[in-house]
């Protein structure tokens, strides 16, 4: 449904030419949610614009549904109103001289596919009720809450059901308690409409939740792509890695078939293909994996630590403990957690070791 | 890629450029046709003797003329200590004003600030009347009135030098200097003094390390913009001027085209012009400078701050005494010297023999001398001239503000020339060109030319101000009409139109009290079919009936105080309140 084939945006600054996007490839499938995952300036805002043909790129070809809005070779480009799409901005982008059903209604009376006024009513009441804010059609959108303008954006977006919807981090201006349930809100409505999203974010937990597809980007370039689940358990660099959530990192050597010998100690892990013995590389574990307190078996690494602080949060503690060269966050249940100064014991298991070549 | 195919390429490329770019194009041609080409025939015609259309060829006779005239040298001295008296003058009256206003807690802000929008409504040429009815040797109220009651041999007062001009000049720019120096003034941060107050340093000190270099920039851009105005106005020395044959370069220019005996001179009027232009164009870059200079300070922050006020304490009473001054000085005495000698047959100072022949027989009168035509054109002038600058200033305000366009920097110089090229040029260069090219276009000696210079005129002011108010929309406003599957025009007509409302009126109706009050351009291109009330008033003066230009005057002012009360969006505007808001 969407097609991104070497996609390419540069930007003039006072310190000269930067690319933001460098030569990026994408497909996304029919009903696809693909979530691009980056921290601010990777460029990921750039390539969901230069996909609304908000920004016109340098180079490459974008698809959308099989029709080609924009080639550099072919020196194509598709102004936005002519692209099928619907987007949701960081901003809203509501306009604040209509009132909810003005803005709601703007798609089908102003827009590319225009009905009649009797249809756009229906159409309008319809798209409202799915996004659960029936009843306000006479409001000034300046009168909403924060949750409700983006109700209203996301009503405008979906009112004239475009084959692509495009969210530029709809969710950052809001509250962490509203942008959860926003969070449940949107996942709920991608599913039942079945929408190719291209949704862009910086926040993981976001990202995750939301995706079929995570694509992380830094950079510029994509980092790593796959499932939610797949980026998570094993990312596949190093930056990805951090980037998803916390993670701890130990330099070691390749001493064997599966052995690593790490500023820990001996360590047997599942070492990837094309590492011989000798080369440095690093292991990586999510601080969750680790056992505190739990008897180790087979090939598990245990060792001593002791807990430096504590901040207990209500539900969880979490705990900073000092594990030799190691200094690691654990989220702990508080009702178990251990005292500050008190020696615990760290159970790495073998099966959770993710291992890195040195320098990727 | 063939050859062949690079070329389709290209050639898509060139359209698709079109397509993105066709309102820049479209704009920036119209805006050349209207500014730039008037601005280059300056430099045409003054290369050329003759009149247009019968003119020879290429020729230096109009500069020999012009630069070895001796008068020259006088003129250009003249027009410089004009300029500079004038712009002292200005900055003497409206630096302790913005202040006042701004940041004290004096009383009567409301009023004041009334009041002296109700005098920047007041023409010029009506304000130095005025100065003339009460202060000249000959038949000044004042003079006369000391003279008898002091018994001295000679008049006291003489208006007819550089200074008397450059007072009265200096007095109508001081509305001018006094918005756009408090617009600075309300957007700086009050908590850069705060901070500054904070640490122990007293007022003094803070206004002097902190607040006088923050707005320094604005200072010195309302300085160079006031000097590119002084040098360039026409209508003070030439009612104050002329009768003590003390020329500027306005006036050797205005009488070039309008001799009292012989052909009009365009060449001349060129070779002239061309020095103006330069001058004018000089100071607008000097101008672009500064005010990128202040970009850079960003004490700008669109945002309108309330400051702390300082109290006056017993400065109150000397302090209200000096806005007194100016507004008696600026409204009060122009006026009431029009008033007065408006309700009597001839100009005699105050007496109880001359209040006993105090009659509106003069307002009665005024059908049967003006006719209603002047009226009628008037009206026409002042709803078409600000509806035409206002439809092309949203055009090109949006374009250089929202559009890729390449060249929208250029569009944005051009359509900033009409402030940096006296008015009076315009006026010049549009008579030349309609009388060049009277066959296609028969616009000359109609009203449509003076509402076509108007337009031109005000441009300036409609872009500045429009640039200002569409800046404020948020981008994404705009972009997620597009998104939604408006075309550009659509989105201009649906959104940004709506958003600017309040900003687009107020300019309209702003560029409609300028183009009430402005004489100088409908004063060169006047003929017998399209005389507006300002011009009417102008030559009644200059033939000598005072109580009719009194009569008439009066009115006229009248009309334009009513008319900008009613409309009280100017005033809400000019107080300070937000003309747009984004979301």
């Amino acid at each position: 449904m969407i097609e991104i084939r070497n996609l390419t945006k540069g930007y003039e600054t006072r310190q000269g030419r930067v690319k933001a996007v460098r030569g990026i490839d994408l497909d996304v499938a029919e009903h696809e949610v693909c979530v691009l995952l980056g921290p601010s300036g990777c460029g990921k805002t750039t390539a969901l614009r230069c996909v609304a043909g908000l920004e016109t790129p340098d180079e490459g070809e974008i698809r959308l549904g099989g029709k080609t809005v924009y080639s550099s070779a072919g020196g194509i480009h598709v102004p936005t109103e002519r692209r099928d799409i619907g987007m949701v901005f960081q901003s809203y982008a509501l306009w604040p001289h209509m009132n909810v059903f003005q803005v709601v209604a703007y798609p089908l009376t102003d827009g590319r596919r225009r009905v009649p006024a009797g249809e756009v009513k229906e159409r309008v009441g319809k798209a409202l009720e799915m996004v659960k804010l029936g009843g306000v059609e006479t409001r000034s959108v300046t009168d909403l809450s924060g949750g409700q303008q983006q109700r209203v954006a996301l009503a405008r977006a979906l009112v004239a059901e475009p084959q692509v919807l495009l969210m530029d981090e709809p969710l950052s201006n809001l509250d962490a308690r509203l942008r959860e349930e926003m969070r449940l809100e949107v996942r709920r409505l991608t599913t039942l409409l079945g929408l190719t999203t291209l949704y862009v974010t910086h926040d993981q937990t976001e990202a995750l939740s939301l995706a079929d597809r995570v694509c992380v980007m830094s950079a510029g370039v994509f980092v790593d792509q796959g499932k939610p689940e797949q980026v998570y358990f094993s990312p596949a660099t190093r930056f990805s890695a951090e980037f998803l959530g916390q993670m701890i990192f130990v330099e070691g050597r390749v001493t064997g078939e599966g052995a690593v010998e790490s500023t820990l100690g001996p360590v047997k892990c599942a070492l990837p293909a094309g590492l011989a013995e000798g080369a440095e590389v690093t292991l990586a574990m999510r601080p969750e994996h680790i056992l505190i307190g739990a008897p180790a078996s087979g090939d598990d690494l245990a060792i001593e630590g002791r807990v430096l602080d504590r901040l207990f949060q209500g539900d969880s503690v979490l705990c900073k403990i000092e594990a030799g060269p190691l200094e690691l966050s654990v989220l702990l249940a508080s009702t178990a957690a251990p005292a500050v100064g008190q020696p615990v014991s760290l159970t790495f298991p073998a099966a959770r070791w993710i291992v890195y070549p040195a320098g990727a | 890629m063939s050859a062949q195919g690079a070329a389709a390429a290209s050639a898509a490329g060139f359209g698709r450029h079109l397509r993105l770019n066709g309102f820049g194009w479209t704009t920036l041609a119209v805006v050349v046709l209207l500014v730039g080409v008037p601005v280059v025939s300056v430099l045409v015609m003054s290369f050329r003797e003759g009149l247009p259309g019968r003119a020879t060829g290429f020729t230096f006779a109009n500069y020999v003329e012009a630069y070895t005239d001796p008068i020259l040298g006088t003129v250009v001295l003249n027009t410089v200590l004009f300029a500079l008296t004038t712009v002292a003058i200005a900055l003497v009256f409206v630096l302790p004003l913005v202040w006042l206003i701004n940041r004290t807690d004096l009383p009567f802000k409301r009023l004041i600030l009334v009041l002296m929008i109700s005098g920047f409504l007041v023409p010029s040429f009506l304000r130095a009347a005025g100065w003339i009815l009460v202060f000249s040797p000959q038949v000044g109220l004042a003079n006369q009135l000391v003279q008898t009651l002091l018994g001295l041999a000679e008049p006291p007062f003489n208006i007819y030098n550089i200074p008397g001009m450059a007072l009265v000049q200096g007095l109508s720019l001081v509305p001018s200097a006094f918005f756009m120096l408090s617009a600075a003034a309300s957007a700086m941060d009050p908590a850069l003094e705060e901070a500054s107050l904070a640490t122990g340093a007293s007022r003094l000190r803070t206004t002097l390390q902190v607040s006088l270099p923050l707005i320094w920039p604005a200072l010195l851009a309302t300085l160079i913009y006031l000097l590119m105005l002084a040098v360039s106005l026409f209508e003070v020395p030439a009612i104050i001027g002329w009768p003590a044959r003390i020329f500027v370069l306005s006036s050797l220019v205005y009488f070039a085209v309008t001799p009292n005996t012989g052909l009009p001179s365009y060449g001349l009027a060129g070779a002239y012009g061309a020095l103006m232009a330069g001058l004018g164009l000089l100071l607008a870059f000097v101008y672009f400078r500064v005010v990128r200079q202040t970009r850079r300070y960003q004490i700008v922050t669109g945002r309108g701050y309330r400051p702390s006020m300082v109290p006056l304490g017993r400065w109150k009473v000397p302090a209200l005494a000096f806005v007194a001054l100016f507004l008696f000085m600026e409204l009060v005495l122009p006026l009431a010297a029009l008033l007065w000698v408006s309700l009597l047959p001839r100009v005699q100072p105050f007496s109880f023999e001359a209040l006993a022949q105090v009659s509106l027989a003069n307002y009665y009168a005024i059908p049967s001398y003006v006719g209603w035509e002047p009226f009628i054109n008037t009206a026409i002038l002042v709803l078409l001239a600000p509806t035409f600058a206002i439809v092309l200033s949203v055009f090109v305000s949006w374009v250089v503000v929202r559009h890729a366009f390449p060249l929208r920097g250029l569009l944005d110089g051009l359509a900033f020339l009409p402030n940096a090229v006296p008015h009076i040029l315009f006026a010049v260069a549009l008579a030349y060109l309609a009388l060049l090219f009277r066959s296609w276009l028969p616009i000359y000696g109609t009203l449509g030319i003076i509402v076509l210079a108007h337009g031109i005129a005000f441009l300036a002011y409609g872009s500045r101000t429009l640039n200002g108010a569409i800046i404020q929309i948020q981008r994404e406003l705009e972009e997620a009409g597009a998104v939604c599957g408006s075309s550009r025009l659509r989105v201009l007509r649906r959104i940004v139109l709506p958003l600017i409302s309040r900003a687009v009126f107020n300019a309209w109706l702003w560029i409609g009290l300028l183009s009430y009050r402005e004489v100088t351009i409908a004063l060169v291109l006047t003929s017998a079919g399209n005389i507006v009330l300002a011009t009417l008033i102008w030559q009644l003066w200059t033939n000598g009936l005072a109580p009719e230009v009194g009569a008439l005057g009066v009115l006229f002012m009248l009309a334009a105080v009513v008319v900008s009360w009613l409309a009280f969006g100017v005033f809400a505007r000019a107080l300070g309140a937000p003309s747009t808001t984004s979301s």
